[in-house]
């Protein structure tokens, strides 16, 4: 049954967000692949957001036990991919989120014209408002969030630079022996 | 007293019962607060209260003020029955009930209250001598006779919120284990009990052994199966405030109290620690090195200062060697240090500094705090700083029209006009002063005279107690202890012309903290007036206490605010209904033609679903209600029946979710679509960001985040605040500047005071941490995981051969950090070939994908009646290393307790030997096996997607230990197998390695393209902008050292390869114990 077997895949996929946009696929199946066997990795693609959006990405695993360990694991402990400073989160897969999902049995799908003074046109209206003011509500907690980001991590590269700076500056004194020197010197006497 | 009227009578009772209370529970605070401004507010007496209690605080405490304790109390008389009610009605009646007759019972026939808590506590007998309070007779149960005790104790210390003075005679106490938190009482003469809560300040370490020892009684009943080690790291913390880490030659001093209370506790007598303590207490380990410690923090210098891994793996944080007391207050605690060259330190908020009334810098708490980066004072921030001599401001830039200049001295941080300093520094002699002032006006360094004593104008020897200094902090004068003036003294006398002057244990390297005769001690503050400080920018009297509070809050509405106004201005031009409906009819027409069929058609099976079906599970109350809100407000625009809105309201929200989930699609379509209004306002925003907040629970997130013990001591974390760029930048200067002075002939004593032995330490040390906690950020591109590090196939194949011989048949092998699982399944395949059946164990904190007999546990967490007997149990292999192998040593110190007959380690030379802490003799060790490219970091690829290779700068050694009733078996294996090789051998190993690492330079090739091709890929330059490759080895947490590539493609320091800068680091700490031993052995 074609639908059953797309269910046992939902279950045995993970799906893994906030993943940094430098994440390759081989990057990702490595990474997994440690707590188990990666059957296949299809990134989520996002035709319309800027390009340095955090990707995300479905991750098939042999067995739905595998995907519950890479669940744990990564929620337990921060997992970091790439070197982004911020941890990858991953959590169970879901149906909708697979673009290519068959057909629910038992269901049938009609289309048809709705005329305005159908009662069911205030339906799609309705919905269609709903789908806008997500969209716009989405569209600003992510801007939110690409704000903050960028907030914390040019905190971070601060601090990285300062650390740097005091790293050069007792490397210079170090390096250039004059610390040595004078040690030398108070073991003289 | 006597006439009072009878409601304000039930009104103090009452006033009494709140704040007992609110004492106790710790929640009615803010009441509590509210309260007593209204009560100041109302009754205008309070001022001359607690300008009382402030000097009873600080005068020497008499009797007679004391017993006047009944003093705050009165002022309740005064109060209105408005307050009565506001007690009475704010309260539970039950509450009521309690207390209130306890407090009545108390009250003696003077109508006198006793507290039942007292805060900021201590003990003093009947010469007015600080005394511990375990002097007095212990009661187990209550109404036990006392043999009358031999000396009068007292109590003092405050009760209520401060409210009240207590001054108790006190005859017992006793001792209650079995609460959250372990509660000390005092029996006073009325036999009332009174809990203590914290000791006073300097009353601390009087009581430090005693309260370790309760602590210690206390954490074992909670946690009667707690190995010592878990009992002391949190001991360690508890008592972290103390300069001396508490150990168990504490508990010594308290033998026959533990072993009263054992006997009287089952719990305690569970504890398999307990039990192995009360035995052998003088034996252990812990005890052992504490008693090390204890010699060496008693008489060499900042030996604490070192942030040693002692050999149980357990990190020592020690006192730094810079001031960490508050320059506004001069008290310690929690402070927060300047990043600039003024190398000050500071209360951050008034909570910190609450003990010494301190103005502190005026956060708000710590949240604040924390959200800084890091912290610039005024005077640094505009680089106008104090003269120390004469108090004035003046410009300390460098690079126009400086003013003051700092001394050069590490850890001073005092600036002086050149003139003011020489003066100082020449007394009476006019002309020296002159040259020397035209020398430091032109920029060379001098050391100011806070360096010499006062007196006989010899500098300071930390290591002599005489000859250690005791500072001023008011102006640049300084004095050994011996020649420290009678006048300033640190007795706590009675004596009110003599106050007390001087500190000792607050500043570092033994110093004592004076206020000199000169300045005239405040009797409310302690300290002199506190109008010392002066910042820059700021007039008159808000000068010393107005600091930078930073201001996180505008930044981000603003932000909010601008964004929203933005959305708001794209979203805005309203269409009409009807333009709307007709626009809608054409957009389902593009709609169908560009996207493809199959997700329209799904699209439109939502619409015609029965309300909210499937996508209830999607939804969530704040969206719902946001839903809600915007239907309201569409309904009168759009709906023309209102039974319809709901349905419709229904059958939305059911499908919002699933509608909403492949919003991108449905995007295309939505862009397309005019804009009908603004769909996202600012108030819906906030909401948004409200409803997104409040679902996220920081403390519970951090609870569900607990990282396991072995990654606890990170050494990342310990990257905190106090290694400044001031600090760095005076440590590096004073470096120069001594080594300069020597040059130019000045004697070893003078370098030492611009920077003295543990300075130089302290750089090596600073130098060290800061590698640790850039390492990531530099071999980070290509890096997933958790910093582990596997042994290769091949290699473990190797091992398994070799180990293979000394396993039984039956015998339980087990891993303790067993990584992917590979040497369990090779060891069970080739002893099955060899006919022997084992049994095996793997333990890891994550599920490899092999998962063989795989327990995903925290090899600390093992108990030990989980494994069997050791004589059957072979235990190994590759621990993660830690930093200075500390984890290893965690992991090895936890198998030993399993006493396993072998214990087959991969672990760095630097490991803690096993012979040195258990009857295991070495079998025999192999630094070759493991040479090259033995390891690889699971889950990491590197350019050519291949797994990511790694090899150590120096291979850890393979070690075979045996326990030591089985090593001569096992050596006989070895000797059989020809496993062991001879010293000859091993020199001849030693040159091969020589030529190894040779050739290695030769294939670096492959790293410096790893490296190139790391900068490439980087994405966020901007965290990497200015910050060149780090190629040294590193260790971070358990990251191993990657070897760096020898040579050096633009990176930022020349000629120096890591591995003879790692000797540099070496030789100063060694220099510095043996400068160290040199000071001691000379008188």
């Amino acid at each position: 049954m074609e639908y059953g077997a797309f269910e046992e895949k939902v279950r045995r996929t993970v799906y893994i967000d906030n993943l940094s946009p430098n994440v390759t696929e081989a990057v990702l199946r490595t990474a997994i692949d440690q707590f188990g066997t990666v059957k296949s990795i299809q990134f989520i693609p996002n035709y319309l957001g800027p390009n340095n959006l955090p990707q995300c990405a479905l991750v098939e695993m042999k067995e739905d036990k595998e995907a519950k360990a890479v669940i744990s694991v990564m929620t337990q402990f921060p997992f970091m991919m790439s070197g982004m400073p911020r941890p990858v989160r991953a959590r169970a897969a879901e149906m909708e989120m697979f673009d290519d999902r068959p057909k629910k049995p038992g269901k049938e799908m009609q289309l048809r014209w709705l005329n305005p003074n159908d009662p069911d046109f205030q339906v799609a209206n309705k919905l269609k408002y709903l789908v806008q003011n997500h969209t716009a509500e989405s569209a600003v907690m992510l801007k939110k969030q690409l704000i903050e980001e960028e907030e914390l991590s040019k905190k971070q590269g601060e601090a990285l630079k300062a650390n740097y700076k005091k790293y050069e500056m007792l490397d210079g004194v170090i390096g250039d022996e004059t610390a040595l020197q004078l040690a030398r010197h108070y073991r003289k006497k | 007293m006597s006439a009072m009227n009878p409601l304000s009578q039930v009104f103090r009772y009452n006033l009494h019962d709140l704040l007992t209370s609110s004492i106790k529970e710790g929640l009615i605070c803010h009441r509590l607060k509210n309260f007593s401004s209204l009560y100041a507010s109302q009754c205008k007496q309070p001022p001359a209260a607690s300008a009382l209690t402030h000097n009873e605080r600080f005068s020497g405490i008499s009797p007679l003020l004391r017993t006047n304790s009944r003093f705050s109390a009165s002022p309740a008389k005064l109060a209105f029955p408005t307050l009565f009610l506001l007690a009475l009605t704010s309260r539970p009646a039950a509450e009521i009930d309690n207390t209130g007759n306890l407090i009545m019972a108390s009250s003696d026939e003077e109508g006198e209250i006793l507290p039942e808590h007292v805060t900021g506590y201590y003990f003093v007998d009947d010469k007015e001598n600080l005394v511990s309070f375990d002097i007095l007779p212990l009661l187990w149960t209550e109404g036990e006779v006392l043999d009358g005790p031999k000396t009068q104790v007292f109590v003092f210390g405050d009760a209520e919120n401060g409210l009240q003075k207590v001054y108790k005679s006190v005859d017992a106490w006793k001792l209650e284990l079995s609460y959250v938190k372990p509660v000390v009482l005092v029996l006073s003469k009325g036999r009332k009990w009174i809990t203590l809560q914290k000791p006073r300040k300097s009353y601390e370490n009087t009581v430090r052994t005693i309260l370790i020892t309760i602590h210690w009684l206390h954490l074992i009943k909670k946690n009667p199966e707690a190995s010592r080690q878990f009992v002391w790291n949190h001991l360690r913390q508890a008592f972290s405030f103390y300069d001396t880490e508490p150990c168990e030659n504490d508990l010594l001093q308290h033998m026959l109290l533990i072993n009263q209370t054992v006997k009287r506790d089952e719990d305690l007598m569970k504890s398999m620690y307990v039990v192995t303590f009360l035995e052998k207490p003088s034996t252990g380990q812990p005890s052992h090195e504490g008693i090390q410690k204890m010699m060496k923090t008693g008489f060499i210098v900042c030996e604490d200062e070192d942030d040693v891994v002692n050999s149980d793996g357990e990190e020592v944080v020690l006192k730094s060697i810079f001031d960490t007391v508050c320059s506004i207050c001069d008290n310690g605690g929690t402070v927060l240090c300047c990043e600039g060259s003024c190398l000050r330190s500071f209360h951050p908020t008034k909570a910190d500094g609450s003990d010494s009334l301190c103005q502190s810098l005026g956060f708000l708490d710590h949240v604040q705090v924390d959200a800084l980066p890091s912290f610039l004072c005024k005077n640094c921030l505009y680089k106008q700083h104090q003269c120390y001599a004469c108090g004035k401001l003046g410009s300390s830039n460098t690079s126009e029209g400086q003013e003051v200049f700092s001394c050069s001295s590490a850890t001073c941080g005092h600036f002086y006009h050149p003139e003011c300093v020489a003066r100082l520094l020449h007394i009476g002699n006019e002309n020296e002063a002159l040259k020397l002032q035209a020398t430091i006006a032109a920029g060379k360094s001098f050391t100011c005279p806070m360096h010499k004593c006062y007196i006989c104008k010899r500098s300071e020897d930390a290591a002599v107690h005489g000859l250690q200094m005791a500072i001023c902090r008011r102006c640049p004068k300084a004095y050994h202890r011996k020649c420290l003036p009678k006048m300033i003294t640190s007795e706590f006398t009675t004596d009110k012309n003599l106050l007390q002057r001087a500190w000792d244990g607050l500043l570092p390297e033994n110093r004592i903290l004076i206020n000199c005769m000169d300045h005239k001690i405040d009797r409310v503050l302690g300290t002199p007036s506190r109008d010392h400080l002066k910042f820059p920018d700021l007039e008159g009297k808000e000068k010393q206490d107005k600091l930078e509070v930073p201001s996180c809050k505008g930044k981000v509405t603003d932000s909010i605010q601008s964004m929203s106004s933005e959305h708001f201005a794209a979203n805005r031009p309203p269409m009409k209904k009807a333009k709307l409906f007709q626009k809608f009819g054409s957009n389902i027409e593009a709609y169908n033609e560009t996207t493809n069929e199959k997700c329209s058609r799904q699209d439109f099976d939502i619409l015609k679903k029965p309300i909210g079906e499937t996508g209830k599970n999607y939804l969530e109350k704040n969206f719902s209600s946001d839903i809600e809100r915007q239907f309201k407000t569409d309904k009168s625009k759009f709906l023309p029946t209102k039974g319809n809105t709901k349905l419709n309201l229904g059958s939305a929200m059911g499908t919002l979710g699933e509608v909403s989930s492949r919003s991108s699609k449905i995007r295309n379509t939505v862009q397309t679509m005019p804009m009908v209004k603004p769909l996202v306002t600012l108030d819906m925003e906030k909401g948004l960001m409200k409803n997104s907040a409040s679902s996220f629970n920081v403390e519970e997130f951090k609870k569900r985040r607990q990282i396991p013990v072995t990654y606890a001591c990170n050494p990342c974390k310990m990257l905190d605040k106090t290694i400044t760029l001031g600090r760095v930048e005076a440590s590096v200067r004073a470096v120069q500047a001594a080594l300069e002075k020597l040059e130019a002939g000045g004697s070893i004593e003078d370098a030492k005071t611009i920077c003295g032995p543990e300075v130089l330490k302290q750089i090596a040390m600073w130098k060290e941490k800061l590698q640790v906690s850039l390492a990531p950020f530099l071999h980070g591109m290509r890096y997933a995981s958790f910093g582990r590090h596997f042994t290769k196939l091949e290699k473990l194949k190797e091992i398994v051969d070799r180990l293979c011989w000394y396993v039984q048949n039956g015998d339980t092998i087990v891993d303790f950090s067993c990584g992917s699982n590979d040497f369990s399944c090779l060891m069970k395949e080739k002893l099955e070939n060899m006919g022997k059946f084992c049994s095996f164990k793997n333990y890891d904190l994550f599920r490899p994908k092999n998962d063989f007999n795989f327990e995903q546990r925290d090899w600390m967490s093992i108990n030990l009646n989980e494994l069997p007997d050791g004589s059957q149990v072979i235990m190994g292999l590759n621990p993660p290393f830690g930093f200075k192998a500390s984890l290893a040593n965690m992991f090895i110190n936890k198998a030993l307790q399993f006493r396993p007959k072998l214990i087959v380690l991969i672990v760095p030379e630097e490991t803690r030997r096993i012979d040195k802490k258990a009857p295991y003799d070495l079998v025999w060790e192999d630094d070759r096996i493991l040479l090259g490219k033995s390891f690889y970091l699971p889950g990491s690829v590197d350019v050519d997607d291949k797994q990511l290779e790694q090899w150590n700068l120096k291979s850890p050694p393979l070690y075979l230990w045996s326990r030591r009733d089985w090593a001569a078996r096992h050596k006989a294996i070895a000797q059989e197998h020809n496993h062991i090789y001879n010293a000859q051998e091993r020199m001849e190993h030693n040159d091969n390695e020589v030529r190894f690492n040779h050739l290695m330079e030769g294939h670096t090739d492959g790293y410096d393209d790893f490296f190139k091709d790391m900068q490439e890929c980087i994405a966020l330059p901007y965290i990497f902008d200015g910050v060149p490759k780090v190629d040294n080895n590193f260790e971070s947490g358990e990251v191993r050292a990657l070897i760096p590539p020898r040579e050096h493609r633009g990176g930022s320091f020349p000629g120096h390869c890591s591995s003879s800068r790692e000797n540099d680091n070496m030789a100063l700490w060694e220099t510095d114990s043996m400068c160290m031993d040199m000071e001691i052995s000379t008188p």
